[in-house]
């Protein structure tokens, strides 16, 4: 079974090592940031990243040392550049950013006094300036990241993992956090239903979104997490002497940990996992996934939250360009339409002196949605200014939320660094800064893919579903689990999810995530057979290059016009006249959603994955077709990567096989999954958003509704009053 | 038949009425603007098509469904989208009072399109056989008009078609009271007692009842009221001392009485002779509608359908009975008009409108006098807002309540005028963001409502207004009555009745002594469009607000401009208003008879054209003439000296009365109103729709020009000739040989306007 690994992991290894870090120092005792490889980047002229980390009471009260290894871009001026460390909101200390070469371990030592047993933070900010270039362009070339494998806390301390909150060091192996599910003996629904609760409230516990699950009859190697089933019945006589129900222990290899399920049947395997849930793993859960995160902001309907509570705080900005971002994790059933705005209300000041042309951007979704010049050259205060954003900007699940601060002066333009004057701030924001969301139109509606990996959106919630294989292997298996996984803390909670083999049956209104690894099922409810992507919505959605013909030109021909400021005024107007229509035509279809059809497994693609409606209509299917079980781990694996995950939307999410690409298709058309709320305001703002969607209906049932009531009045106001009708 | 469309409408209310809610509620979704844009777009598709039919109540009302639906787009998205939040008390003050002059203006959208809904032209019944016909008394109130002015005026009431031994004229003299010719002021005395002794003889030798009350209480109201109580007619017919009427005036009138016994009011449309300021000093007067034409050929209709045309105070016959009921005229407002008819309304009286000019008058010639009959108006009007709440009034029907509502809140217009005069200042100097809107939501709702709304205009008041200049007599006036509305809103009792003085001349062109203020308004306004300009050049991030903005300023200072050549007062030297009557006559001159055209006519003298053998006639040396008139068999004749040669046609010479008996006078009212077609003709062929293009094209062009002319005269750039001018013949009234003199250009010209009455 593991044979099938192999392709995969030598695909991982390879991609691995694209990126893989000069390992300076021997990180075998580090225990390893719980944020994954992503968040490990600070970009711009400053910027923050918050850390955190998992100490016992003995290790906090030895103190360590925190090792932060990393390179820096290499237009990063070294004079100026520099990091600082705060470790549980006390500086701990700092240092040069001067690592272009290649990676580089500092190391600050941490005293007991600033560290606590449990989870500890830290606190890195970053200040880099530009060696040449004043442009605010040349802002985005500047960036230091942080080598995750080498990167941690070093505890005086050895980890020793021999319970729960042990596990919440275990350290990356090849950037995932493995954890390998162990089943004796031969795989089947009834070995992974009494699994599935324990790898779900282990994937909780450890609150990171990196975690890649395999399936194997035996553990696996490397730094990970074993969990390993113990069930009298097959009799796996390597844990008989471990207790009943769930218990941690060293696994044989170092970095390695061992969680046995030690149980018989279903009930007894929950049971096992509500005690620990509500036993020894209470504490971490509820400083891990039940906390707040840094950096995201858990929305409602009527809510308004602060810049603070999404972990950041105010500081002065003396550079070009400030940029601040974080996360705003709409409600999954969230209807986007202009019913209403998400007001940003900013609380931030300018400096005198700054060139007229400074303004603040709002990007959502990496689109920008709304600017603000700050026109006052004397400077301003704001306080609580109103800013309008967009809701269709939005979507259902995790939105990023920028706000750039663009903020130059005269002085820019000589760009002399020497003359750069730090002290001098131009821009604070204040953590005071809040969103307001507005009452929302709540309308669940599907295909979402964005829902799907935001929220588990239809799967959370407290109903039930079904997860079916359509084979019992590993693959398969893997790939099944690692998505539930994923879902399980998109959901923040467990599902009550029952696994089986097969396919799902029209008939039932439960709904079902399928994993299907033989490319049959793909052909379910696919409605339009033979429409392939549409190339250009590939080319633009793609992060992988683009190759075909289309983009081709469209990037031959931008690079061969002429510069708007070469033409002559005719040709620039017959050109904006040229334009007009076609943009005009994109601006009414609300930035070109070109509709495409559900589009089936096809060639080069290693997994779809899709959501429909069940035949009958009753329930919503998720598939993740493949042609094979290890390709289906593997795309499984592709898509829970957390940069991909968070991109996910749309109606079908196709992950190419050349560079492993994942392209995004808009639904073909939307069903109604569910409206919770029948309140009459919601109904009336579901109205509004869906007939901003179908304008045509609108316009029509206006003229007709008031046509009519029109020429009514229109006979009977003549009989009315002095007669005039006679 | 009947009872079959009876149902069918009834069937069909049930089916209209909830489709009307359901689009209702669509109108109010919060929409995108794309939505809003193609919605928009139908809308006014439907629109332009239904206006190509407007005899058609059905297309009419389609119209006004169709233009709502766009002004009720552009009030939710302007209540929910732009406005400013409540945090930014710098931008939310300003905003929330700009939202709501804009709201005043829907809302008065709103009020119209219901008065406007179907409009009736009445059909005038038979006045009856004449035994039957009612008596009629006609009141001429009057204060310190000239006795020329109301011997014309009398002269005319006297000559109108009704039997004689049923129709009784009185001048009733506010300036000749007890109280006037005993006043303290020896002056004032002396000259009260000259008019007492004056008018009682023009009256007694034209066979007019002259009544000088007392005390000057309750101004014009109290008058008429002591008109009431000398007189017994069953119809009372008011006439202000300047209101001429024409022979057919009773007989266009009275019979609706007969028909209706809860009719209490024929209102008739004033007319005028003369220009007004702005008609004057811009050169409009012979070729664009008159201001009032709208009120009056329109308006008034429309009020007339849900039986609330009301008093104008002049040109209306009303019934004596419902006077008594209502304890005659009311006095509590300074319109007492409309008042009056309020009570009226209210005491469940009826009253009709007449869409015909059956008489003709004067309006104020000077700027000043112009502001002092409007201030009036506004005060008067909302005086009744005020004080008698006619959306409260008991008695009212609803459909009246909507009326009178409407018609006493639209004095408020200055209020919202100059809110839009200057809050785009706000934006261009401090950068105050009251408004809070980008270029594509602006076109979308904004721009789309504005065609609308200038679309329905044109349709429903282009015959009589042009475009822009119900905007421009918006701004001139609101710039002076914003003192008064306020003064009102302070202490609604406090103001009292001006006498609005006609028949000024100015014998050189000059500023108005008001220009002042327009001077400033307009600089102020010069300087927000230079520098909104500056910004737009200067500014890489001019924003789509200043563009929105500046455009809106750069029409505030067309407006501005233009009614600087308002305030420019272009001089008057004519007295007497002319009224071309194309009459046959004989003419008598130097022993030989001539037939000619009388071509025009005045109180000072008439212009003739000689058909045939057009006599020598030397200016330096004028000559004596006898006219001789002939209608119905009968001759009327006057003697009249020559003047001038008329310039334009061949053989036209002015001749002016060599003196003027009360026989002249009727010579005169039989000359200049023995037909009413005449006035009706110069109204019909002003009434030509100008559309919107050719309208802007005008109106810039006036604010260029005008506002040249208004800094050539501030900067004493007028360059006039005196233009020597006779005097009018004096009234001669035999009987007694009381003479009165006729006016002369010698006169000053009267710039203080209006007397205090009482």
């Amino acid at each position: 079974m593991a044979k099938t690994f192999l392709p995969l992991l030598v695909g991982l290894a390879l991609l691995a090592a694209s990126t893989a870090p000069c390992r300076a120092v021997d990180a075998a005792a580090l225990i390893p940031f719980e944020q994954s490889a992503d968040d490990h980047t600070l970009s711009g002229e400053d910027d923050e990243a918050l850390f955190s980390f998992h100490l016992d009471g003995a290790q906090a009260a030895a103190g360590g040392l925190l090792t932060l290894a990393y390179a820096n871009a290499v237009s990063v001026l070294p004079d100026t550049a520099r990091m600082d460390v705060e470790v549980n909101g006390r500086a701990a200390g700092g240092f040069a950013i001067a690592s272009p070469g290649g990676t580089r371990a500092e190391t600050i030592s941490v005293d007991a006094g600033m560290l606590k047993p449990g989870r500890n933070t830290v606190r890195l900010r970053a200040r880099q300036h530009h060696r040449v270039d004043c442009s605010l362009d040349a802002t985005y070339e500047l960036w230091t990241k942080l080598d995750p494998a080498a990167t941690g806390f070093r505890p005086a301390q050895d980890v020793a993992f021999d319970d729960f909150d042990s596990l919440l060091t275990v350290r990356r192996n090849a950037d995932r956090t493995d954890i390998r599910v162990v089943v004796p003996g031969a795989l089947d629904a009834e070995a992974l239903n009494i699994v599935a609760p324990a790898l779900q409230a282990l994937v909780l516990f450890l609150n990171r979104d990196d975690v890649a699950v395999s399936v194997a009859d035996r553990p696996g190697t490397g730094p990970g997490i074993d969990l390993v089933v113990a069930t009298d019945r097959v009799g796996s006589t390597a844990f008989a002497g471990a207790p009943r129900g769930l218990s941690v222990r060293p696994a044989g290899e170092a970095g390695r940990a061992t969680v046995v399920l030690r149980a018989v049947g279903r009930s007894e395997a929950n049971a096992a996992v509500l005690a620990a849930v509500r036993g020894p793993m209470a504490d971490g859960l509820k400083s891990g996934v039940l906390g707040a995160e840094s950096g995201r902001l858990v929305v409602e309907a009527g809510t308004r939250l602060t810049l603070r509570e999404a972990g950041y705080r105010t500081r002065t900005f003396s550079g070009r360009l400030s940029r601040t971002g974080f996360s705003v994790e709409m409600p999954a059933d969230f209807y986007p339409a202009e019913y209403a705005t998400l007001d940003l209300h900013l609380h931030a000041a300018t400096s005198p002196g700054l060139d007229p042309s400074a303004q603040l951007l709002v990007r959502v979704n990496d689109r920008v949605v709304k600017s603000y010049p700050f026109r006052n050259r004397d400077g301003e205060q704001f306080d609580g200014k109103r800013i309008e954003l967009p809701l269709r900007a939005f979507r259902p699940g995790a939105n990023r939320v920028e706000l750039l601060a663009e903020l130059p002066v005269a002085a820019d333009a000589a760009c002399r660094p020497e003359a750069r004057d730090d002290a001098r701030p131009r821009f604070i924001l204040l953590d005071t800064t809040s969103i307001e969301v507005p009452a929302l139109a709540r309308l669940g509606r599907l295909p979402d893919l964005a829902a799907l990996a935001g929220k588990a959106y239809p799967y959370a919630g407290g109903k039930g579903f079904d997860l079916f294989l359509d084979r019992a292997d590993a693959g398969t298996a893997a790939a099944g689990l690692t998505l539930l996984s994923r879902l399980a803390l998109a959901a923040r909670a467990p599902f009550d999810v029952t696994i089986a083999l097969g396919a799902p049956a029209a008939g039932s209104s439960r709904d079902a995530l399928v994993i299907t690894a033989q490319g049959e099922f793909a052909e379910l409810g696919a409605a339009g057979k033979g429409a392939f992507p549409d190339p250009v919505v590939t080319a633009s959605i793609s992060d992988g290059p683009a190759a075909d013909s289309a983009a081709l030109l469209e990037a031959f021909r931008s690079a061969t016009a002429a510069g708007e400021d070469d033409l002559s005024l005719t040709a620039r107007a017959r050109l904006w006249l040229a334009e007009a229509p076609r943009r005009f035509g994109r601006w009414l279809n609300y930035d070109g959603e070109a509709p495409a059809h559900a589009v089936p497994h096809g060639e080069g693609a290693l997994v779809t994955l899709s959501q429909m409606r069940s035949p009958d209509g009753l329930a919503t299917w998720t598939t993740l077709s493949a042609a094979a079980p290890d390709e289906a781990e593997a795309g499984a694996r592709r898509l829970v990567e957390p940069a991909v995950w968070r991109n996910l939307e749309g109606g079908t999410a196709i992950v190419e096989k050349a560079g492993l690409s994942v392209v995004s298709m808009p639904a073909a058309e939307r069903y109604v999954a569910g409206l919770a709320d029948r309140s009459p305001g919601n109904l009336r703002r579901v109205a509004a958003a869906w007939f901003s969607d179908n304008f045509e209906i609108y316009v029509l049932l206006v003229l007709g509704s008031l046509g009519l009531f029109a020429a009514w009045l229109g006979l009977t106001v003549p009989r009315k009053g002095v007669r005039s009708d006679r | 038949m009947q009872m079959g469309f009876q149902m069918h409408m009834t069937c069909a209310k049930w089916l209209a009425v909830p489709a009307g809610m359901l689009g209702l509620f669509l109108l109010w979704l919060p929409i995108s603007l794309q939505a809003q844009l193609v919605l928009s777009f139908a809308v006014l598709g439907i629109l332009f098509l239904a206006m190509t039919r407007p005899e058609s109540p059905v297309f009419r009302l389609v119209t006004f469904v169709f233009a709502a639906i766009l002004a009720m787009r552009y009030a939710f998205w302007r209540t929910t989208e732009t406005l400013p939040s409540v945090h930014e008390p710098l931008n939310f003050i300003p905003g929330l009072m700009l939202y709501l002059a804009e709201m005043y203006c829907l809302a008065m959208l709103a009020v119209s399109f219901f008065m406007l809904a179907d409009p009736v032209k009445r059909k005038t019944p038979a006045p009856g056989a004449a035994a039957d016909l009612p008596t009629v008394d006609v009141f001429i109130p009057s204060y310190n008009e000239d006795p020329e002015l109301l011997a014309g005026t009398l002269a005319a009431a006297k000559s109108m078609l009704y039997p004689r031994d049923k129709l009784a004229v009185y001048l009733l003299d506010d300036g000749g009271t007890e109280a006037k010719r005993n006043h303290r002021d020896p002056r004032i005395a002396i000259a009260a007692i000259r008019r007492h002794g004056q008018l009682k003889a023009l009256c007694a030798a034209l066979g007019v009842h002259y009544h000088a009350r007392g005390q000057n209480d309750h101004a014009k109201a109290g008058n008429l009221n002591e008109g009431l109580k000398v007189s017994k007619g069953e119809l009372v017919v008011v006439f202000d001392a300047d209101h001429a009427p024409v022979r057919e005036f009773l007989r266009e009138t009275v019979g609706f009485f007969r028909e209706d016994k809860k009719l209490f009011l024929v209102q008739t449309p004033h007319y005028f002779l003369n220009p007004d300021p702005l008609e004057k000093n811009l050169r409009t007067f012979a070729r664009m509608p008159s201001e009032n034409e709208m009120f009056y050929s329109i308006l008034q209709r429309g009020l007339d359908k849900w039986n609330a045309s009301f008093f104008c105070g002049s040109a209306a016959v009303l019934r004596r009975s419902a006077l008594a009921a209502a304890n005659g005229f009311s006095g509590q407002s300074i319109t007492e008009d409309c008042e009056t008819a309020l009570s009226l309304h209210a005491r469940g009286w009826h009253s009709i409108y007449v869409d015909k000019p059956l008489i003709a008058g004067l309006q104020p010639e000077t700027f000043v006098s112009f502001i002092g009959q409007r201030a009036r108006w506004c005060q008067g009007m909302l005086q009744i807002l005020l004080l008698n709440r006619p959306f409260l009034a008991k008695g009212l029907t609803l459909a009246q309540r909507v009326c009178y509502a409407g018609i006493n809140l639209f004095w408020l217009f200055p209020l919202s005028r100059l809110a839009f005069t200057f809050s785009p200042l706000l934006y261009i100097f401090f950068s105050l963001e009251i408004y809070q809107a980008n270029i594509a939501g602006f076109a979308a709702y904004a721009v789309t409502y504005l065609v609308g709304s200038f679309a329905m205009q044109n349709y429903l008041y282009g015959r009589v207004r042009w475009p822009w200049v119900s905007e421009l007599y918006e701004y001139v006036q609101s710039v002076l009555l914003f003192g008064s509305i306020l003064s009102v809103l302070r202490n609604p009792r406090k103001p009292t009745f001006n006498v609005t003085a006609k028949g000024q001349t100015l014998d050189r062109s000059m500023l108005s002594p008001l220009a002042r203020p327009y001077f400033l308004i307009f600089f102020l306004l010069l300087a927000a469009a230079l520098y909104s300009g500056y910004r737009l050049m200067t500014e890489p991030v001019a924003t789509e607000l200043l563009l929105i903005v500046a455009g809106w300023n750069l029409v505030n200072l067309s407006l501005a401009g233009a009614a600087l050549g308002v305030v420019a007062e272009r001089r008057e030297l004519r007295r007497n208003q002319r009224l071309p009557v194309r009459r046959h006559a004989l003419m008598a001159l130097a022993g030989t008879l001539h037939t000619v055209v009388i071509q025009d006519a005045s109180f000072g003298g008439v212009s003739v054209e000689f058909l045939e053998n057009a006599p020598a006639i030397d200016p330096e040396n004028p000559v004596e003439a006898t006219i001789e008139l002939r209608r119905g068999g009968r001759s009327v004749s006057f003697e009249v000296v020559s003047r001038s040669r008329r310039g334009g046609g061949e053989g036209i010479y002015g001749f002016a009365y060599r003196e003027r008996t009360p026989q002249t006078f009727i010579a005169i009212a039989d000359l200049m109103y023995a037909d009413q077609s005449v006035l009706q003709e110069r109204l019909t062929r002003r009434q030509v729709r100008c559309g919107f293009f050719r309208g802007t094209a005008r109106f810039a062009l006036w604010s260029v020009t005008e506002t040249l002319r208004a800094l050539g005269y501030a900067a004493g750039l007028v360059r006039e000739s005196v233009v020597p001018s006779a005097a009018d013949a004096p009234i001669v009234v035999k009987e007694n040989s009381a003479s009165i003199p006729g006016r002369a250009a010698a006169l000053p010209p009267i710039l203080a306007g209006a007397h205090v009455h009482g």
